[in-house]
């Protein structure tokens, strides 16, 4: 059995922070629950990578002609119900759907819940050990919380990006990092709010910004500022601790990375080139790092002439830390990934499948063979939600979406 | 809101970052943690500095005090006889192990997760290790930035200037992979305790930093499965021609999806009258022609600086932001409104600022009420006081380098 079975979430959130993080907690076994509505659908629906045609998602509405992978990816194993929040009586069914539930997730924008009546406060008055967790991309605290913060625009105030490209040139961006690390911190705090919650009975409501879970990856910078007025600048691929190191083309466009950290790796990595010179064999990483140019240059050689994947067992079977540059292809095909089966094959409804990263954490005891479920079309669980859960007989549901409530 | 860790006993061994960080977690909340080093010289961060004038001194590494606050620190080498029996001791009464130690480093250790599980049935042990406990490339050397090359990250790292057909894929500098792969450890650990309040049984967790980084490039892998097809690092680049645009004083970077925030910005720039052409209409059509639209956008940005652009582009509701140097985000007047900095002891009498953990209101972390440990701090403490070791055997373990 996983080990989330008995929790439940009412998950508002959309894209994709929050659904990373609630992805986390349905592959362990939690009850997950998006509301959504067709009025202000999730954008991940439809515009986050290729398309899957709504047939053979399976879809019973007809108001998503198709589904995005992207979207799939960050949502298998949940459920969707929907209520347009901009009614009252759908506003009182999820807050009723509310008391059911242990987690409320949101990333909607610091205030749109509390306009709703759906803020912390309101809730915890019906439910007072709701966990209640706020994700956005300042937090909603302070002079700039109420800007517009997409995690691939804010990623850039965290300080991140100055360190990323060459020097003197174009910032490098990770795409969306902003919005995975938020993601990945936010199911720490909610599994520490539940294990409290375990403890006391105790609520809470938790307010996590993007911005602050990336700077904490930088506090190595940070410190030497602060100690140093040092100002960290990009490096290219290069690491003044690590000498050398880069990324090298090799055959067939491929490129491999190749990290050295000690002086017997480098000493390896001559055996591996071939190098003969004892000057540049026994240099110490200082004397490295100025003979960096010509050590990049016969690397490079080395490597143009063998794949990568050819390049990188050289390489390891030395000891010298390297990889492959993988592009998503180079990832499907990853020995190693397969063999711990890190990838997910989920079915369609109606034919064929999708493969998902999984997350990272095996569980070695007891877990059984989970089952794995494709994400929810819009609505999916309606039935689940407003019939079985909050028990509403099937005409009052009718009802509820002839009058839009249910929409 | 008081410790919410506080009934719970953690034991960290491996250095680094990653099982330190996971083990900050923790610490952090209250949680008595308590670090292992091997004897002499200690965990490797302390030599990684930075150092307060670049002096290094193994007591003053920023990155060490950073991760390690509230800790309690042992030095102890489990591959001797005395050792082993020593941490096996700890181990019984211990609710969460952090260890990143090679695979099969425990087993080496006459200290298999197995054996450690029968003795101690609800004992949760979570591995982090480069690639897993399992797998051809269990034994592989890496560091953080081959990592996030082996994960396909360098080819989802771009860059608008891109030399296509020059650059090589970005690396992303420090330790992005530790830290991502110490936060799933950590929720994992949480999830195995939410399972052990039910079942009192533990579990051994086995988490791989390179699936840490690669679950992060989940849309485009998904995508490929299902039409075999990369996106080209040109048409990423392209499809964010509005990143890292070169102002007065640097770069900025602006998000501008719907036709409404659009109009905002052209509001912003004086509604030039290039706007009106029919190429820069909507979306689609501003993607096309992405190359005659960027130079003209620069026009106006060229003339302003990043703080002018930030703070006029949000007031138009424009999801613009600067690309903040490191010097400028520690002066960011909404971290400081967040309280988004520690103050950490270092130096005897010097205290720095480092980041604060992101968590806020109920989930508050402990400020840093013990500084880092010296190296050997609490054996006294936690051998003679816990484990019932003598002074006299401590000196005979220092001295037969088991402690």
């Amino acid at each position: 059995m996983q080990p989330l079975v008995g929790l439940r979430v009412a998950d508002f959130s959309r894209v994709l922070a929050g659904p990373y993080a609630t992805l986390h907690l349905a592959l362990w076994g939690a009850e997950v629950i998006r509301i959504e509505s067709t009025r202000r659908m999730d954008m991940s629906r439809r515009g986050l990578g290729g398309r899957v045609p709504a047939h053979v998602m399976g879809q019973v509405r007809s108001a998503e002609g198709f589904v995005t992978t992207g979207f799939v990816a960050v949502n298998i194993n949940k459920r969707s119900c929907r209520l347009d929040l901009t009614k009252a009586k759908a506003r009182e069914l999820g807050k009723q759907l509310i008391q059911l539930s242990d987690v409320v997730t949101e990333n909607m924008g610091p205030g749109t819940l509390e306009r709703l009546g759906m803020g912390y406060e309101e809730l915890r008055s019906i439910k007072p050990d709701l966990i209640y967790v706020s994700l956005s991309g300042l937090g909603r605290t302070g002079p700039d919380s109420g800007y517009i913060a997409y995690g691939n625009s804010l990623q850039h105030v965290t300080g991140l990006t100055s360190l990323l490209g060459y020097p003197n040139g174009t910032p490098a961006s990770p795409a969306y990092w902003a919005d995975w690390t938020a993601g990945m911190n936010a199911v720490f705090a909610i599994l520490a709010a539940v294990y409290h919650r375990e403890e006391t009975g105790e609520g809470q409501l938790i307010d996590i910004s993007m911005l602050e879970t990336v700077t904490p990856t930088l506090a190595e910078e940070i410190l030497d500022y602060s100690m140093n007025r040092r100002c960290a600048q990009p490096r290219g691929n290069r690491d003044p601790r690590h000498v050398p190191q880069g990324v090298y083309r090799c055959a067939q466009d491929t490129w491999v990375a190749v990290s050295v950290t000690t002086d017997a790796q480098w000493k390896a990595l001559c055996g591996v080139l071939g190098l003969q010179d004892p000057i540049i064999i026994e240099a110490d990483s200082a004397r490295r790092e100025r003979l960096h140019d010509e050590l990049d240059r016969r690397i490079a050689t080395w490597a143009a002439e063998r794949t990568a994947a050819d390049a990188v067992e050289v390489l390891q079977g030395a000891g010298v830390p390297s990889a492959i540059s993988y592009d998503v292809a180079g990832l499907s095909q990853d020995p190693h990934l397969r063999q711990r089966g890190f990838f997910i094959t989920v079915p369609f409804r109606g034919g064929g499948t999708i493969e998902i990263c999984g997350v990272p954490a095996k569980f070695a005891l007891g877990q059984g063979t989970p089952e794995y479920r494709n994400a929810p079309t819009l609505g999916e669980h309606d039935d689940y939600v407003f019939n079985q859960l909050l028990g509403l007989d099937r005409e009052t549901t009718a009802q509820l979406v002839s009058e839009g409530v249910i929409y | 809101m008081s410790a919410i860790f506080g009934n719970l006993k953690a034991v960290e061994v491996g250095g680094g970052v990653a099982a330190p960080y996971c083990a900050k977690l923790f610490a952090d909340l209250g949680a008595e943690t308590i670090k292992i080093e091997p004897p002499g010289c200690g965990d490797p961060v302390r030599s990684a500095g930075p150092f307060p004038g670049d002096s290094p001194d193994p007591e003053c590494s920023g990155l060490f005090h950073f991760l390690n606050t509230n800790k309690f620190g042992i030095t102890l080498d489990p591959s001797k006889p005395t050792g082993r029996a020593l941490l096996r001791h700890l181990l019984r009464n211990a609710d969460i192990l952090i260890e990143s130690e090679k695979p099969g480093t425990l087993a080496s250790w006459g200290l298999p997760p197995q054996d450690l599980l029968a003795e101690n049935p609800g004992l949760v042990i979570v591995s982090i290790t480069p690639f897993g406990q399992t797998g051809p490339y269990r034994d592989y050397a890496a560091t953080d930035m081959t990592l996030w090359h082996f994960s396909s990250l360098g080819m989802q790292t771009f860059t608008r200037s891109y030399a296509y057909e020059e650059d090589p894929p970005w690396s992303v500098p420090g330790y992005q992979a530790s830290f991502a792969s110490a936060v799933a450890a950590a929720s994992a650990a949480l999830a195995a305790l939410f399972q052990r309040h039910r079942t009192g049984r533990g579990q051994h967790i086995d988490v791989s930093m390179q699936e840490a980084l690669v679950s992060t490039n989940r849309s485009d892998f998904s995508t490929y499965s299902i039409e075999g097809m990369v996106w080209p690092r040109k048409e990423v680049a392209l499809a964010n021609a509005l990143t890292c645009l070169p102002c007065k004083d640097g770069y900025v970077s602006m998000v501008i999806n719907e036709q409404h925030q659009w109009e905002s910005f052209l509001k912003l720039l004086g509604s030039p009258e290039w706007s009106k052409e029919e190429i820069f209409r909507d979306n689609e059509k501003r993607r096309l022609y992405m190359d005659a639209l960027v130079p003209l956008v620069l026009e106006w940005t060229m003339q302003h600086t990043k703080e002018e652009i930030y703070r006029a582009g949000q007031a138009q509701r424009v999801a613009v932001f600067p690309v903040y140097t490191i010097e400028e985000v520690t002066n960011y007047p909404q971290l400081e409104a967040r309280e988004a900095w520690q103050s950490l002891s270092i130096a005897p009498g010097k205290a720095y600022r480092g980041p604060a953990l992101p968590y806020r209101n109920g989930v508050r972390p402990l400020s840093a009420w013990l500084a880092a440990p010296r190296l050997g701090q609490h054996n006294e403490l936690v051998f003679c006081g816990r484990l019932g070791v003598s002074r006299e055997e401590l000196v005979i373990l220092r001295e037969g380098r088991t402690i």
